[in-house]
């Protein structure tokens, strides 16, 4: 992502006896401190003599009180370890002068304690403010300006009356200022002022409006004015205005109805290309791979958390140009795939919970008989509420042991926290892109110890098997021939591409 | 040299069969197929029995986008139909044979095909079951897709669209539970072709198109194997070419009518001239006696009342495609070879010049060597000395075994090589005698031909 302001200014060249405070930035402070807040005696890290020299300097700087015990000023120089400086003396100055919007800045990125050969005016200051809190460069130096007073009652400096031209780069997304070959810190009350400026710069743009909390788009306007790559993205391109540039910054729906057409263009986008999705394909695509892709504010997600396609749906949320590039595709889809064909209730059916579904694979298949089981599924470890796979996966591996799990690499948005307990029970995971180009949908497959193998299809992912706080089942479990798992055209199976893609991983 | 023989099946009897008497058409054309459609066609035809037909007749169907077509068909007759330029429509490929053509008409009814203008109307209740057995093999089985025009490899496979259970449609062993007073072999072991009971013999019977494999009826239905060895319920009172039943005809009964014999249409027609050129040895064609039934084919076989056999016979020639035989050219070899030794053994032993001179003017080749031989072994001695001294190129002796080499007189005639095998060409007949002698002489063999 990029926020970048830029502008022309001038840089001002003055001299002049001062009085400069400044902070300077003091890790060796903050690493003594913790140390000692952490219970350690110097004594440990250092020889005797050095250690009380710290001792009595932390003493001085009131960091310490003399009990050893960090003081609140301590604790502060933990939290922020900068140190302040002041010092007087004849500096070289730069000021870089500005101007956006209304206001005129003028900020300093470089002090030198040298002054210059070259003859200079000896003029009133013309300069009544500077900015303040910004890094800027002391000598060699890198430091946060606090204040430049001039000292006795002179208020005169020198200065070359012919101010060279300067390039500002303001980065707002780093919060950082490029002088010559660095990029130094803003502060933040320069980034507060130059984020007002460019609210007020963005608080008409053609998307809506752009909250710098999270650094997005808050879309207002609809999709109209977005890519379709950009939808897809989850970001927008580029936005231009006067001095102000945004790129690939994130966009966040906030209102149903967006939020509603963004689904439809994103399905619009994926049943463009060769592949065939229907209903229940693509809410599963939303529930695991939009809902929680970080497009949605929350309020709505909390409205959109049981949305669901419909066919009606894309002729009211796509442009008619779309809608019409798509329309027999769609009919297609409802017409061969409007409806579920696994109506038959099962034995597996009857489950209420995990233990039960677990317990009908068991009368299918004896755990005795099994050698080892893989889990393929296309969405394991979403970040998902209906998501109860440790719950299934925990009573899976009471019956059969050391079951393997296999991703067919979808994309999607990961339950971080879900993933690490699985890592950390050292579950043997497995990812093959190849098998979902090539199977649609989600097996649990059973390698029995005379080597035959016994091939299940499930419905749905087998996490997502129950509805929310439900005993209902969302999906079907029905038992395959295994002859049917060969694509026609192909001489690998779906078995023999897990089993080649686990040898070779 | 021309030897003929005619075969005669005028009094052959074909045991039973079927005489069209009545060729009639399916009062349901595809016309009214295409033009009763609301909503949806789906269309399974393997073989392309009249897909192309609905792709280039249906096109107001085709051009409405509101309107689904969705077709099954092989991978090469859907490269076919792209390459015809098919705009629109669903159209993916199988590997999945089926017997005959299905249409499903906006899923309330449904047609079986055996040929363009053969087309029953099937029983209602077993639309769902095939057109979800249709559906699972295009989700299932495809590898290629044409989707309005434009065509695609298929990714993946849908198992979540299964294959269905089989209850409307059914089995065989169902099928001959039923009343059956006509089938086709297939349903009873052991009743011979186009089988007819008895009280149904004399009255016009179903003959239906070759390309159904096994066919079934009760006064009121007709089962049609249509795929995975399951039967289609059809009416068939509606449609279909009629014919009579028949037992026992001769072949000159038979001779010029459509009939149906063997499971298949035939029209016996009278006579049949097969002339053919045969090319033999010239020392044996005059005797040559053909099996002039081997010059008959198979599928010439029962369609004929009489089949002429003429053969030419005449003897190889030989042309182009024979090469003089390569002896010539090593006997060629050979001369030269002692003739250009001789002359630097001349150089060598001066004194032995005249002897030298008389193997080189010796003119029977094995005769020559001989005498070369000879030489070299009684001067070896010398030779050794001067192979050290000055010259070191050995003279070594030459081997001949006449028979490699041999060939005849040319006033007899000459050998010839083709494809590894000898070949003695004459100019006169009358030479036969003598080649064979050579031959015989020297342990060859060789096929007699004409120069």
């Amino acid at each position: 992502m990029k926020i970048e302001i830029t502008s022309q200014g001038k840089v001002l060249d003055l001299e002049a006896k001062l009085k400069l405070s400044y902070h300077r930035r003091r890790i060796d402070y903050k690493n003594l401190l913790t140390s000692i807040k952490e219970g350690n005696s110097l004594l440990n890290e250092f020889p005797k003599s050095i250690a009380n020299s710290i001792s009595k300097r932390l003493l001085e700087l009131k960091y310490i009180d003399n009990g050893r015990n960090i003081t609140e000023d301590g604790n502060k120089m933990i939290d922020n370890p900068e140190l302040l400086e002041t010092e007087t003396g004849a500096y070289s100055v730069r000021i870089m002068q500005f101007k956006l919007g209304d206001y005129e800045y003028y900020m300093i990125p470089e002090i030198r304690r040298k002054l210059s050969q070259q003859k200079r005016d000896l003029v009133e200051n013309p300069v009544k403010g500077y900015e303040t809190n910004n890094y800027f460069i002391l000598d060699d130096e890198i430091v946060r300006f606090v204040s430049m007073n001039q000292q006795g009652q002179s208020k005169k400096v020198f200065i070359d009356d012919n101010p060279e031209d300067i390039s500002i780069k303001i980065d707002l997304d780093q919060e950082v200022y490029e002088y010559g070959s660095k990029s130094m810190e803003l502060g933040p009350r320069l980034t507060s002022k130059l984020i007002s400026f460019a609210e007020s710069m963005l608080q008409d743009n053609p998307y809506g409006g752009f909250d710098f909390n999270s650094k997005s788009f808050i879309l207002k306007k609809g999709l109209k004015m977005l890519t379709v790559q950009e939808i897809l993205m989850g970001n927008i391109q580029q936005l231009k205005k006067d001095s102000l540039i945004i790129e690939s910054a994130p966009f966040i729906i906030d209102d149903v109805e967006t939020a509603k057409e963004y689904l439809y263009k994103v399905a619009f986008s994926k049943l463009q290309n060769e592949d065939y999705y229907s209903i229940p394909d693509l809410n599963d695509i939303y529930i695991n791979e939009l809902f929680d892709n970080g497009v949605f504010s929350d309020t709505v997600k909390k409205a959109m958390f049981d949305f669901t396609y419909e066919i009606n749906g894309f002729s009211n949320y796509l442009t008619k140009k779309e809608y019409e590039s798509l329309q027999y595709k769609l009919n297609v889809l409802e017409f061969l795939l409007g409806f579920s064909l696994l109506e038959e209730n099962t034995d597996f059916s009857k489950a209420t919970n995990y233990k039960e579904l677990v317990k009908t694979f068991n009368t299918y298949v004896p755990a005795k008989q099994v050698e080892t089981s893989y889990i393929v599924m296309g969405y394991p470890f979403a970040r998902n509420a209906r998501n109860k796979f440790p719950e299934f996966y925990r009573e899976f591996i009471k019956t059969y042991k050391d079951s393997i799990i296999v991703k067919k690499g979808n994309p999607q948005r990961v339950d971080d926290k879900m993933e690490q307990t699985f890592k950390k029970m050292e579950v043997p995971i497995y990812e093959f892109d190849s098998l979902r180009e090539h199977y649609h949908d989600r097996y649990i497959i059973f390698k029995l110890k005379n080597n035959q193998y016994k091939v299940f299809l499930i419905t749905s992912e087998i996490g997502q098997f129950f509805k929310l706080n439900s005993t209902d089942n969302l999906g079907l479990v029905k038992e395959l021939d295994y002859q049917e798992i060969r694509r026609t055209n192909r001489k690998d199976n779906l078995v023999e591409i897990i089993e080649r893609g686990i040898e070779n991983a | 040299m021309r030897k003929e023989k005619q075969f005669n099946y005028s009094n052959d009897i074909v045991q039973f069969g079927f005489l069209y008497n009545d060729k009639k058409k399916s009062k349901i054309t595809l016309k009214s197929i295409i033009d009763s459609v609301e909503q949806s066609i789906v269309v399974y035809d393997y073989k392309n029995i009249l897909l192309s037909n609905i792709a280039s007749e249906a096109s107001d169907l085709l051009n409405d986008n509101n309107k689904l077509f969705i077709a099954l068909t092989s991978d090469s007759e859907l490269r076919k139909l792209m390459d015809s330029g098919v705009k629109t429509g669903f159209i993916r490929s199988t590997n999945k044979a089926a017997n005959g053509a299905i249409i499903i008409v906006d899923k309330t009814k449904m047609y079986y095909a055996s040929s363009k203008d053969i087309i029953f109307e099937s029983y209602k209740n077993s639309i769902p079951e095939v057109f979800n057995y249709i559906n699972y093999l295009i989700w299932n089985t495809a590898s290629y897709e044409i989707l309005q025009g434009q065509m695609n490899d298929v990714k993946g496979i849908r198992h979540s669209i299964v294959k269905p259970v089989f209850e409307k449609l059914i089995t065989k062993e169902e099928v001959i539970q039923k009343d059956i007073i006509g089938a086709t072999e297939n349903i009873e072991q052991g009743l011979g072709m186009n089988y007819i009971h008895q009280e149904e013999h004399v009255i016009n019977s179903l003959v239906i198109d070759p390309s159904v494999s096994s066919i079934a009826r009760t006064s009121r239905f007709a089962y049609i194997k249509v795929f995975e060895e399951v039967y289609l319920q059809l009416k068939y009172d509606n449609c279909i070419e009629l014919a009579e039943s028949f037992e026992n005809l001769t072949y000159q009964e038979l001779v010029g009518k459509s009939a149906w014999i063997d499971g298949k249409k035939t029209t016996i027609e009278e006579n049949l001239k097969i002339t053919k050129t045969l090319e033999l040895p010239l020392d044996s064609y005059k005797d040559f006696e053909p099996d002039f039934e081997n010059y008959i084919n198979n599928n010439q076989l029962g369609k004929y009342m009489t089949i002429d056999v003429i053969l030419d016979i005449q003897p190889i020639k030989i042309d182009a495609s024979y090469k003089l035989s390569n002896r010539y050219k090593r006997r060629e070899e050979i001369i030269d070879s002692i003739d250009a030794n001789v002359d630097k053994l001349i150089k060598i032993f001066e004194d032995e010049e005249k002897l030298l001179n008389q193997i080189k003017s010796e003119s029977r080749i094995v005769e020559k060597a001989k005498k070369y031989n000879a030489f070299i072994e009684n001067n070896e001695s010398g030779l050794k000395v001067l192979k050290t001294k000055k010259n070191k190129n050995a003279f070594k002796k030459v081997i001949v075994n006449e028979n490699d080499i041999a060939v005849p007189n040319e006033i007899i005639g000459k050998l010839y090589d083709k494809n590894n095998s000898l070949y003695f060409a004459v100019e006169d007949e009358k030479q036969i005698k003598k080649a064979k002698e050579f031959l015989k002489e020297h342990n060859l063999a060789a096929v007699m031909v004409s120069l």
